[in-house]
């Protein structure tokens, strides 16, 4: 329709009412205006009495013939008559007059002839009537007066009739009127009526042209959202190929690691020089800190494509946080920093979590922490999340270099690090801090960070973690290794290094294994001989993993029934799920370690649970595994401790008092110093412990005067740090800073030791 | 207990049958003046053989109230004043259904003694405080508080304001 109204179908309710009302009121408004006009004008007819004007016009004409009457009477009456009752006549004629001169409607009459003519006759009647009657007891007797008024009287019955006959068609023209006034608002009123139903039904018109207009969008965008939908499902499908294609080179790539790794464990048992022992350790830490980065790359595939699920349980959290510190800790003593982890008191000890995730998040903030602080200290807390809020928040809380608002911005995009120029010297695949929020959002939590230049970084993490029930105490098994008796274990795997490494696996826990290359082979092998188990690789030639669980399935006789162990490096849950549904019992992850397969064997029931207490098995089951699940979870590796030692000594100072003094002095000075039980440094310490404000305060500030003199300077930072505190506060020293100072008196023996050596070159 | 009684109810009987007679004169006077009203039928007070006549002193004696209506018969409101028609019908112990009102120019018409209860309906004998002539519809002239309510502003109603009213029966 074109109505001017192009934007009708983005009308809302709110326009659609003010449209409808104001179409309403304008033709409401009219009708109830009449129906007011209507209600007035009988109002009106009814309290002026409009149509008494007749009557009123009758009566005056009835009452001047009851009066001429009483005249005729009074001249004819043999004796002298009542002049009251006369003058009560001509009263009530006059009574009569006001009533058709004085009333609301008199205009009716007034404008014809005969009123005014009539009204003027009479006045002059009343005029000569009035004297005469001013006595009314001579006016009865006297004859001649009585005459005279009948005489007057006479002309008037002509004029009072034609009166009455104007005053009947002065109503009935009133009444004409009326009716005139009433039918043509009758009029109005149907025609309004027609008009408001004429713009109704335009209204409906337009409703249902909104209406099907917007029933033709809705099928648009069902085809829309079903085209969308295809869409999807294709870009689901090419996703899981991807997933599948990661999967698969997360095999090839992690296969050869899982050789490599184990030939470097079986190494260290030998006997070696220390020089070999040096480059194994090297190795194993260059191939761990390798597979951590392809976790980390791992994770942030399988997190983008969504397959990641959270495997939760109940989970210590105080023992999480104790044992990252513990790992932690090295790490920040390596480099001089203080790593304070504290737990608060109110925490809840059991919360139901994914324990490797959760730890893989702490990893990573407190690795990240301790990167990017050259001196100082790292502090991370747990707490119960603040009043009315659920779960808990870590703060990861450092010293270090900051970042400007640019970096923070971008701080959780893919492969970004805070500083270019670091990258270099810390290393790092730059995936840590975006795995680590998508983990925490995962968790229905997500992390803040605030930052200064110069002054150090907050990491806030909030998490939903649901209190959870301590589970409860599992019998502990008696032996340690967990192990009864030998199996016999059909191992199908085709790559030569891994099968090495199974073998004298497999023979160090005392096991029977019998080797094949495929899946084929296995099922083979398994109809000749018995076997308590089947280790199944996942990825093989000829026959899978999977095929191969589901053809032994498929065979007769108790070689159908054997126990399968799936051995994977798949994290996508979803092959999880397909192996439990062809009828895998357990699975091992890859690469394989004694621990892992102890556990799954005895999950199979071939082997009692190994001796792990409840607590350390509830908290992680490869909580002290040798293989990392992400590059974060290594140590620090510092490059060089001389690139901390500046900041520890003052070499210029140091040089200094090396040139004054003769080398014994100066091993006597620096036994007052760093020697137990009487150097400084000690007796420091146990003031500390003993609380002793004055002995605090005295001994730090000694520590700070020798510390100055050597250009010791993280030593003088912390004593006078602590004189600070004990001398011009009332606070409690921190412990921590007691730990501090150990630390930093080792780190500074150290860098002595250092620098003597290099003296010596 | 029986003869008693008996005899105590003939005694107050006589009594007040003696107490009507000569208390008639006590109760309502004879008019003084020449009568402008007359009271007949269900009525207790009589001072003229069977009438109970008011001269414009008795009338003037009643409590008087007055109010300002609009009318049909008058251009403007005017003010009304005079005794009600309560007061009047009680003076003389008045007792029915229905007042028969006859005016001077023979008009008859008929109040139903409800109205008297429920309207504050009024015998007035002053419009605008001056008193009434005949040839000014007086001197006696019922009147309703026609503006106090619509149903009032009827026919019905308009048809009951009898003026030069002359007689009341009682029926």
């Amino acid at each position: 329709m074109t109505f001017g109204w192009p934007n009708l179908a983005r009308w809302q309710g709110r326009q659609w009412a003010l449209a409808l009302s104001l179409l309403l009121a304008i033709t409401l408004v009219p009708l109830g205006w009449i129906q007011w006009r209507q209600y007035r004008m009988l109002e009106y007819v009814s309290v002026n009495q409009v149509d008494s004007i007749m009557w009123q016009a009758y009566q005056l004409e009835r009452e001047m013939g009851r009066l001429e009457h009483s005249v005729m009477e009074a001249i004819q009456a043999p004796g002298p008559v009542d002049g009251y009752a006369l003058l009560e006549r001509y009263e009530v004629f006059l009574s009569r007059i006001d009533l058709l001169t004085k009333i609301p409607r008199r205009d009716l009459l007034e404008t014809s002839f005969e009123y005014t003519a009539t009204i003027t006759k009479i006045e002059a009647f009343v005029a000569l009537a009035d004297p005469l009657f001013a006595d009314p007891l001579a006016l009865a007797s006297n004859r001649e007066q009585l005459g005279r008024i009948d005489a007057a009287l006479e002309p008037l019955k002509p004029l009072l009739g034609d009166l009455t006959r104007e005053a009947n068609r002065a109503v009935a023209r009133f009444v004409d009127e009326r009716n005139a006034q009433l039918q043509q608002q009758g009029m109005l009123v149907i025609g309004l009526a027609a008009m408001q139903i004429v713009v109704m039904l335009i209204f409906v018109g337009l409703l249902v042209q909104h209406i099907r207009k917007q029933q033709r969008q809705y099928t648009r965008l069902q085809k829309l959202s079903h085209e969308l939908a295809e869409a999807r499902d294709q870009a689901e499908a090419a996703n899981h190929g991807k997933s599948i294609f990661l999967a698969n080179m997360s095999h090839e790539i992690r296969t050869p690691f899982q050789g490599l790794l184990g030939m470097l464990n079986l190494l260290d048992d030998a006997s070696l020089s220390s020089q070999q022992r040096d480059y194994l350790g090297t190795a194993r830490d260059s191939a761990l800190h390798l597979l951590g980065v392809l976790n980390d790359i791992l994770d942030v595939s399988t997190l983008e494509s969504g397959t990641l699920k959270l495997s939760v349980a109940p989970v210590h959290l105080p023992g999480v946080l104790h044992e990252v510190d513990g790992l932690m800790q090295v790490a920040a003593r390596d480099k001089g920093l203080t790593l304070n982890m504290y737990a608060a008191a109110d925490l809840p000890g059991w919360v139901t979590a994914d324990a490797t995730r959760l730890r893989q998040i702490l990893f990573n903030l407190i690795s990240n922490a301790i990167k990017f602080t050259p001196e100082g200290s790292v502090m991370a807390e747990l707490t119960r999340a603040p009043d009315g809020q659920s779960g808990v928040v870590l703060t990861v809380r450092d010293t270090g270099m900051g970042m400007d608002p640019e970096t923070l911005e971008r701080l959780f995009t893919r492969f970004y690090q805070a500083d270019n120029s670091l990258r270099r010297r810390i290393g790092g695949t730059g995936l840590g801090l975006e795995i680590s929020r998508n983990l925490v959002r995962m968790m229905g939590g997500d992390i803040e960070v605030s930052s200064r230049p110069g002054v150090g970084s907050v990491f806030t993490v909030r998490l939903q973690l649901p209190e959870a029930l301590a589970p409860a105490e599992e019998h502990v098994s008696a032996t340690d290794s967990g192990q009864t008796r030998q199996l016999r274990v059909l191992v199908a795997e085709d790559h030569p290094i891994n099968l090495k490494y199974m073998s004298i696996l497999l023979n160090k826990m005392g096991h029977e294994a019998t080797f094949c290359e495929n899946g084929q082979e296995a099922l083979q092998l398994l109809a000749m001989h018995t076997f308590d188990v089947v280790l199944l690789d996942y990825h093989m030639p000829v026959l899978d993993g999977l095929a191969t669980t589901e053809a032994i399935r498929r065979l007769d006789g108790p070689a159908s029934q054997i126990k399968v162990i799936l051995v994977t490096a798949d994290v996508v849950n979803d092959t999880r799920k397909r192996a439990l549904d062809v009828g895998v019992n357990e699975f091992a992850s890859k690469p394989l370690q004694a621990d892992d397969l102890q556990r799954a064997l005895a999950r199979c029931g071939l082997l009692d649970e190994p001796g792990h207490s409840s607590l350390l098995g509830a908290l992680n089951t490869r909580a002290s595994g040798p293989f990392p699940l992400s590059s974060y979870e290594l140590p620090v590796r510092l490059p060089d401790l001389s690139h901390s030692a500046a900041g520890l000594v003052d070499t210029e100072s140091y040089t200094e008092i090396v040139a004054m003094m003769p080398e014994d002095s100066l091993d006597e000075l620096l036994k007052t110093v760093f020697d137990p039980p009487e150097g400084t440094v000690h007796v420091l310490l146990a003031a500390l412990a003993e609380g002793d404000r004055s002995a605090v305060g005295d001994n730090a500030h000694k520590l700070k005067g020798t510390c100055m003199l050597m250009g010791f300077r993280s030593l003088v930072k912390t004593s006078a740090q602590i004189e600070h505190l004990a001398t011009q506060t009332q606070e409690v020293v921190p412990v921590a800073l007691g730990q501090q100072l150990l630390r930093e008196m080792e780190l500074t023996q150290k860098a002595l030791r250092h620098f003597e050596l290099r003296q010596a070159v | 207990m029986t003869a008693t009684t008996t005899r105590r109810n003939f005694t107050t009987g006589l009594l007040l049958a003696g107490l009507s007679i000569s208390g008639a004169a006590l109760a309502l006077d004879a008019p003084k003046e020449r009568a402008i009203l007359s009271i007949t039928g269900k009525i207790v007070e009589k001072n003229a053989g069977d009438k109970a006549r008011f001269d414009m002193r008795m009338i003037e004696a009643l409590p008087q109230h007055s109010f300002t209506t609009s009318t049909p018969w008058f251009d403007k409101p005017v003010k009304f004043t005079g005794p009600l028609l309560s007061d009047v019908l009680a003076a003389v112990k008045a007792s029915g259904s229905q007042i028969s009102a006859v005016a001077i120019n023979d008009y008859k018409i008929s109040i139903p003694m409800g109205d008297v209860g429920k309207y504050k309906v009024i015998v007035a004998r002053q419009i605008d405080d001056k008193s009434i002539p005949v040839r000014e519809k007086g001197p006696l002239f019922v009147v309703y508080p026609f503006d106090s309510a619509a149903e009032l502003r009827t026919s019905t109603y308009y048809e009951r304001s009898i003026w030069q009213l002359k007689a009341l029966d009682v029926q």
